[in-house]
């Protein structure tokens, strides 16, 4: 039995949806007419439009309902999602790392991975990303099939394949530019689409205070309960939030995952792409009210019995959509959370069609070709994308513990990464030979901690110091082992063979870069100024909440 | 003529939308479903208005955005 009834005016407002993203994907295709058109919407994107399209690229209603669910389940510790595991990364990749990113004019990450360190290191990095690429987009697309099946009674394989169609229509016309579009106007859908739910559910209890009042007490503070593993419900205490979310995961993800890094370097200069983060990190704080309020408020109102008990702690947002959205609103609602879908989606397929076409494809199998031969090559490669990604999603359908695998991935192909290219960026000394072997390293190690917790071969305080330690704490700790094996065996490999060349490292390593200086720039167009201001308030939120 | 921006595909969409959801409103005022009280449908009556309003202003930021060079 499904939670929800869609009435025609819903479908209509769907349909409206549908339509309006067919309609952007055939006019960014006029636009498309290179290759840097098409894998980086022409580097022509604002600050403001690119910032928005990194911080969507990260907002799938996957993400939006698990995190609901988490606090509904855990409290504000969720937020630790939203504050400590991106802010400090976003601006550190805004004001450090995006001038070597952005300097030689790449198109991907793994791009940058070749000219620093060699073929080898781009080759191993481009291939994890892009089976990984392609994993997360059909476990997301398979998890979109089953929220709609729950929620409005959809049928998972219609949910699938129309999604599938639609994101190959307007990624294979219009390339990053649609991705960008849609992740933009699904910024906004989300936005107005769930927000509306949150102010209703507190008017209708009464006001915040008394949502407050009806949470338990440990539910409502980001610091206090984690001096000890035991005192907090996640069974993590802050040095492992801390080093494993904060530093690990955070900076893993946001300054070194090709999808939302692809976003700064669409930007139309240097300082929009520095700024581009910087701006998310505003946005990021607020999601909260989104993200966190649900769960505290699903709580409130099931106190009420305004709501049923949710099955599933991740049925938190769509039960207290369910109950205050009437018609129209309701389809306004189901259009949100399938944008973030598509969005999700058109983002992990506009990174995969980039990678496999510059890192795999030109760097080995078509090295000399036309601009366009390229461009055609990246249509094709988005229609066979989509195509694996269903496979994936077929697979996923038939293997539920396949989610407890994708978990892992990150883990296994971002934490190592991070310490290669933060040594690379870094670290002049570090030459190709320690960045492979170190990097290759990380994985192995993240993959062998991880099957030997998931089986039982090693017990998990071995890892995360506590037996009590809960499968993201786990997780937590297997990043951070994974990134210190890698910096280690870099440093010491590297340490043990030749020094890299200074010529072609220029401009890839911080001390070699000739940095951007804005002091010619009024104070409140500085990237530094606002990064400052988004740390400031950073440091509020986190101490108002402590 | 220079070329559209997003927010005017924004805009166009939330000019629907506020109208489409304005008018549920108005019509499941008169013919309510068993499910909702008044308040949410007066909610979507004033969020359809809401999402009016901001179609307009996404317009005309798209407005300024083309004159830009």
């Amino acid at each position: 039995m499904h939670i929800s009834h869609l009435h025609l005016i819903d479908w209509i407002i769907i349909a409206v949806y549908f339509i309006a993203i067919i309609v952007i994907g055939f006019y960014t295709a006029g636009r498309a007419k290179t290759s840097t058109d098409y894998f980086l919407a022409g580097r022509r994107n604002s600050t403001w439009i690119a910032g928005i399209a990194f911080l969507s690229a990260n907002m799938g209603t996957l993400e939006l309902l698990g995190m609901a669910g988490q606090s509904y389940q855990h409290g504000m510790l969720t937020a630790h999602f939203y504050l400590i595991g991106a802010i400090p990364a976003m601006l550190f990749l805004g004001i450090f790392m995006l001038p070597m990113y952005y300097s030689k004019k790449i198109h991907s990450v793994p791009a940058y991975l070749y000219l620093r360190f060699g073929e080898a290191t781009r080759a191993l990095n481009a291939m994890a990303f892009a089976i990984m690429t392609l994993l997360m987009a059909g476990i997301n697309m398979y998890a979109m099939a089953l929220v709609l099946h729950i929620f409005v009674g959809w049928n998972l394989y219609a949910s699938i394949y129309i999604s599938s169609i639609t994101i190959a229509i307007y990624i294979g016309l219009g390339g990053l530019a649609s991705a960008i579009f849609s992740e933009v106007l699904q910024f906004f859908l989300i936005w107005f689409g769930l927000i509306l739910a949150m102010i209703l559910g507190v008017i209708h209890i009464g006001g915040w205070h008394e949502v407050i009042a009806r949470v338990p007490e440990s539910y409502l503070h980001l610091w206090a309960n984690t001096g000890a593993s035991a005192d907090n419900p996640l069974f993590i205490n802050w040095l492992g939030l801390a080093m494993g979310l904060g530093f690990v995961l955070g900076f893993g993800y946001w300054t070194t995952d090709f999808l939302v890094v692809q976003r700064a370097m669409s930007a139309k200069n240097l300082k929009s792409s520095q700024m581009t983060p910087i701006l998310a990190a505003f946005f990021k704080m607020a999601l909260p009210l989104i993200v966190i309020v649900p769960g505290l408020l699903a709580i409130a109102l099931l106190q009420k019995h305004v709501i049923p008990v949710p099955q599933r702690s991740d049925d938190a947002l769509l039960l207290i959509l369910n109950r205050y959205y009437p018609p129209g609103l309701l389809g306004l609602g189901v259009t949100a959370l399938l944008a973030g879908f598509m969005a999700g989606q058109a983002g992990n397929v506009s990174a995969f069609n980039t990678v496999f076409t510059f890192d795999i494809y030109r760097a080995h199998l078509k090295k000399q070709a036309s601009d366009k031969h390229y461009v055609m090559v990246g249509r094709i490669v988005t229609i066979i994308g989509i195509l694996l990604s269903i496979v994936t999603a077929y697979w996923a359908m038939s293997m539920p513990s396949i989610m407890d695998y994708m978990q892992a991935l990150f883990a296994i192909v971002n934490a190592p990464l991070l310490a290669t290219i933060l040594l690379g960026m870094f670290c002049k000394r570090i030459n190709g030979f320690g960045a492979f072997w170190g990097l290759l390293g990380g994985m192995v190690i993240s993959t062998i901690l991880f099957l030997g917790l998931k089986f039982n071969v090693m017990p998990v305080q071995i890892v995360a110091f506590t037996p009590l330690a809960s499968p993201m704490a786990a997780n937590f700790w297997r990043a951070v082992w994974a990134w210190l094996i890698t910096f280690i065996v870099t440093i010491l490999l590297s340490l043990l063979t030749a020094k890299p060349a200074v010529g072609p490292i220029k401009e890839l390593v911080y001390r070699l870069t000739i940095l951007p200086n804005y002091r010619h720039d009024v104070w409140f167009r500085r990237p530094g100024f606002w990064a400052s201001m988004a740390l400031f308030i950073f440091i509020v939120l986190n101490i108002v909440f402590w | 003529m220079q070329q559209l921006t997003i927010w005017c595909f924004i805009g166009v969409l939330f000019l629907i939308y506020g109208l489409l959801i304005t008018g549920a409103g108005i019509y499941y005022l008169w013919h309510p479903l068993i499910n909702y009280g008044r308040m949410e449908y007066h909610a979507s009556i004033i969020w359809g208005i809401v999402l009016f309003i901001a179609g307009i202003i996404f317009l005309l930021i798209d407005q300024q955005a083309r004159r830009l060079p």
